[in-house]
């Protein structure tokens, strides 16, 4: 069949092709609304290599974090390259960008041509249809906006991803500096024991003690030692932990920690208002709002459209008989909501939207509560720190100091002298794990807060 | 044969200079003073005023009718007459009290010290002595030794109500002996005397029997618990000393005695802590004269060199000053001629201290090994070390050839040809050529005798 009636036909298709809309498959300027945001709440930076060009950048980037000491920022700059989980969270942005490309384009016309021919000749019957499903085209602006909406949902959820990302880093940064520091007192304490075996050994050459005081100093050192070597096995596991947040192979395993701890900042954060600002800052709360916002206009929709047609599709036919006659008109076919009213998938909507609802609740309680329990645990670790800091080291290097002063007018002897210095080190573990407290429950506040923390500097 | 006269005015010529030598002691000594607890090193400041306690002056010019003792580092408390009755004045208070230069204890005295200020008085006088109490607590003063009434005897509880803090009782009795004898609390006695309360009461013969005594020294040694850095007697220790003082000073704070060569000397020794001290003195023969009970009969006296001193008794010993020179006198229990020690530390003597410095000095700030060859080596380093508070090193003294490395109940007995008048520190005697030990370069060899 030629002529005018394919002329309609081609007309017909080509409007449709132009109603489709042109939303574009590219994430990136999605990432790019995201890098700027979390560049402003979170001060981390996102990047995202998606070229060849892009990932010899990020390994260059990565090379020269891992060529100095790692400290906790230069540890999430690594994460954020390196980290798979992450990564992999990165590419669902392109899934749900071409989701939304995928709404906003309306179902493909059909098209149908079929050629008959009369049994003992006589001529054939020739018939072309095009159809286009109308109710598609009319509700896909609407399912377009749904489909933006849930994008903006995936948006805030992998901002989210990356905050987590940074936050679970710090702790395991916390973590294995708080462990590397107790090896080095470990070691002072394991060699303050083997020189009290030492010495106790010289005074039984000597023989000025028996043998049962000598083997009970022997007994401490190797019982230091073996609390040394234990501490090993946890330092190289919390490494591990840490590796596992970083991602990182080959040469760049080497990575190396700097021991010190950073300066906690003189300011201290006040409590007021922390909970209000995790409210509305926070990702996965904007993403949960979002998504109750999603069940709300699918169930708006649905209830708009439930005695509405399921399917309208129009179209065009044309047929020619075998005798030479031709018939072209239109097509309609309707599918009618009779048996299905939509009653259940309107319910099913409605629960789900009173779900979301509840979700959205018990997210912000859980977040409030967060918030509260993280800034306590801030505020009291600060508290034990600067009293390790100001009172109790102090005081044990005083009691170590006029301990010395004892020995060294033979009114105490050597192993008092030991006991006291190793019970000076024990408090310097301690204010170890108080620094790491400080440092976890501070990358708990931020992840509770959903930003960086107001007013206080890193 | 010296006449009566003559020995009288001599007495007053000693008196006069023995009384000037007691308050030259007395001066020596750095009274109750408000010391700070800064570390060994510095020196003692000037002396300062005491903080007041009341002080009972003699009124009038009287010639005393013997030879005052002295008491080095202490003095003699002064009385007035009163109707032919011879008054004191006790107080029994809380004190400060310097025990050597670097070290103040927080001790209970008698008039500003510990042992409280001698009584003298002579056999057959009348005595009448105030006591007042300034301690936190109730008190009484027992006159140990003295035969008088038993209201007199000062148990609290059994023969007098307690002196209560702020109250004055007035002891009287009339003396019928003489010899050494003491004074001391019976009320809480235990805690009263080991913080220090205590004196010695000297009641001379009305007539003297016997050689002239040219000088008399008292000397009462004691024991301390103190904590090293604290400054306060601990009264529960029974066994556990650490301080042991002769008139309440510890060397080098004990004042030398000084003697002219030829005198006849008399040393008296009081004992009221928790062992006995067997006081020693070098290159003098020592005769036991009399105790607390009284005189003993010439033929009955004993020569030592070492003269025990139980606790709860007085011994008197006499000798004549015939060997010039610089002798010590210190109580035989090495320990007690030592400052405060520790007595658990590891011995660490003869071990090989090869890479122990280096090793724990890298561990401990300041660490250095002590006592593996001795405890000379520590006391040499001890000047110069960071030390406890107020707590003076085990071994002191700086003698002309070197460090003397003794503490405690030490003190030096300085025989001289001559003595300055006003009793200054004769310094160091001078050994005449060929009376001193002497290093030989080649020892000669014994061909295998040793």
């Amino acid at each position: 069949m030629h002529g005018p009636a394919f002329a309609r036909v081609a007309a017909l298709a080509s409007l449709a092709l132009l109603g489709a809309g042109c939303a574009s498959v590219d994430p990136q300027p999605l990432f790019d609304s995201l890098r700027v945001d979390l560049a402003g709440r979170s001060g981390i930076e996102a990047s995202w290599a998606r070229d060849p060009a892009g990932a010899a950048a990020a390994e260059e980037q990565i090379r020269s974090l891992v060529a100095t000491e790692l400290d906790a920022d230069r540890a999430v700059s690594v994460a954020l390259l390196a980290n798979r989980e992450l990564l992999a969270g990165l590419e669902e942005l392109g899934i749900g960008q071409a989701e939304l490309a995928q709404a906003s384009r309306i179902a493909n016309p059909s098209l149908g041509y079929s050629r008959q021919r009369l049994a003992g000749g006589g001529g054939t019957k020739v018939e072309a249809s095009f159809a286009i499903e109308l109710l598609d085209g009319l509700l896909a602006p609407r399912r377009r906006r749904l489909a933006a909406i849930e994008l903006e949902a995936l948006r805030l959820r992998t901002a989210r991803l990356l905050q987590t990302t940074a936050a679970d880093t710090r702790v395991a940064v916390a973590n294995l500096q708080e462990v590397e520091n107790r090896l080095e007192a470990l070691v002072l304490l394991r060699d303050l024991d083997a020189s009290a075996a030492e010495i106790a050994k010289r005074q039984h050459d000597a023989g000025n003690v028996a043998d049962r005081e000598l083997a009970r100093h022997e007994l401490r050192a190797n019982e230091s030692q073996v609390a040394l070597t234990k501490a090993r096995l946890e330092a190289r596991g919390a490494r591990e932990a840490l590796q596992r947040q970083l991602g990182l192979s080959g040469p760049d395993l080497a990575w190396k920690l700097a021991k010190a701890w950073p300066e906690r900042s003189a300011v201290e954060i006040s409590g007021d208002g922390l909970e209000r600002l995790a409210e509305e800052q926070r990702y996965d709360l904007a993403a949960a709002r979002a998504g109750l916002d999603l069940v709300g206009q699918a169930l708006a929709l649905r209830k708009g459209t439930r005695f509405l047609p399921i399917g309208i599709e129009v179209g065009v036919s044309t047929e020619k008989e075998p005798d030479g006659a031709r018939l072209t008109g239109p097509t309609l076919v309707l599918e009618l909501p009779i048996f299905d009213t939509g009653k259940a998938s309107i319910a099913k909507l409605e629960a789900e939207e009173r779900k979301a609802r509840r979700q959205l609740e018990g997210l912000v309680l859980e977040t409030r509560s967060q918030v509260r329990e993280a800034f306590d645990a801030l505020r009291a670790a600060r508290q034990l720190a600067d009293f390790h800091r100001d009172v109790l080291l102090p005081q044990q290097a005083f009691v170590v100091d006029q301990t010395l002063r004892h020995h060294n007018m033979m009114l105490e002897g050597v192993y008092e002298l030991i006991e006291a210095r190793k019970e000076e080190i024990h408090a310097r573990i301690a204010a170890g794990e108080i620094e790491r407290d400080y440092w976890i429950a501070r990358a708990r506040l931020e992840l509770a807060l959903g930003g960086r923390l107001p007013g206080g500097t890193r | 044969m010296i006449s009566r006269r003559t020995m009288m005015s001599r007495a007053a010529l000693f008196a006069g200079g023995a009384l000037v030598a007691a308050r030259e002691a007395a001066s020596q000594e750095h009274p109750p003073s408000h010391q700070g607890h800064e570390g060994h090193a510095a020196p003692p400041p000037a002396a300062e005023a005491p903080p007041a306690p009341a002080r009972v002056r003699k009124a009038g010019g009287e010639r005393l009718p013997y030879t005052p003792v002295i008491t080095p580092n202490g003095r003699s408390l002064p009385f007035r007459m009163n109707g032919g009755v011879k008054e004191f004045h006790l107080i029994a208070e809380p004190v400060k009290q310097e025990f050597a230069p670097g070290m103040t204890v927080n001790v209970w005295g008698y008039n500003g010290g510990t042992p409280g200020p001698t009584l003298e008085m002579v056999e057959g006088d009348q005595v009448r002595i105030y006591v007042t109490n300034r301690l936190p607590e109730a008190t009484s003063v027992h006159w140990h030794g003295i035969l008088l009434p038993s209201g007199m005897d000062g148990v609290a509880g059994l023969t007098q109500p307690r002196i209560e803090p702020g109250e004055t009782f007035v002891y009287e009795f009339t003396l019928r002996q003489h010899g050494t004898y003491m004074y001391h609390p019976h009320s809480d006695e235990m805690l009263q005397m080991a913080l220090g309360l205590m004196g010695f009461l000297i009641v001379h013969p009305k007539k003297r029997s016997g050689p002239v005594i040219d000088r008399d020294f008292c000397l009462f040694p004691h024991m301390w618990a103190i904590p090293p850095g604290a400054a306060t007697p601990d009264p529960a220790v029974m066994l556990d000393f650490n301080i042991f003082s002769f008139n309440g000073r510890i060397y080098p704070g004990t004042a030398p005695l000084l003697c002219k060569l030829g005198e006849r000397v008399r040393v008296r020794l009081a004992n009221l802590s928790m062992t006995s001290h067997p006081i020693h003195m070098h290159g003098h023969v020592l005769w036991v004269v009399e105790t607390d009970g009284g005189p003993i009969p010439r033929s009955a006296w004993w020569p030592e060199t070492t003269v025990n001193v139980p606790p709860g008794t007085t011994r008197a010993f006499e000798f004549v000053a015939d060997n010039p020179g610089d002798w010590t006198l210190h109580c035989h229990k090495t320990h007690h001629a030592m400052n405060a020690m520790g007595h658990d530390v590891p011995n660490l003597l003869g071990i090989d201290t090869k890479g122990i410095d280096e090793k724990l000095g890298g561990l401990i700030d300041g660490y250095m090994t002590m006592g593996s060859t001795g405890m000379s080596e520590h006391s040499a380093h001890a000047a110069h070390m960071k030390g406890v508070e107020n707590t003076i090193p085990m071994m002191m003294g700086d003698g002309p050839f070197g460090p003397i490395e003794m503490g405690g109940m030490f003190t030096l007995l300085k025989i001289r040809k001559d003595l300055a008048k006003d009793g200054a520190d004769p310094g160091w005697y001078e050994h005449p050529a060929g009376t001193m030990a002497k290093k030989v370069e080649n020892p000669p060899d014994f061909g295998g005798l040793e």
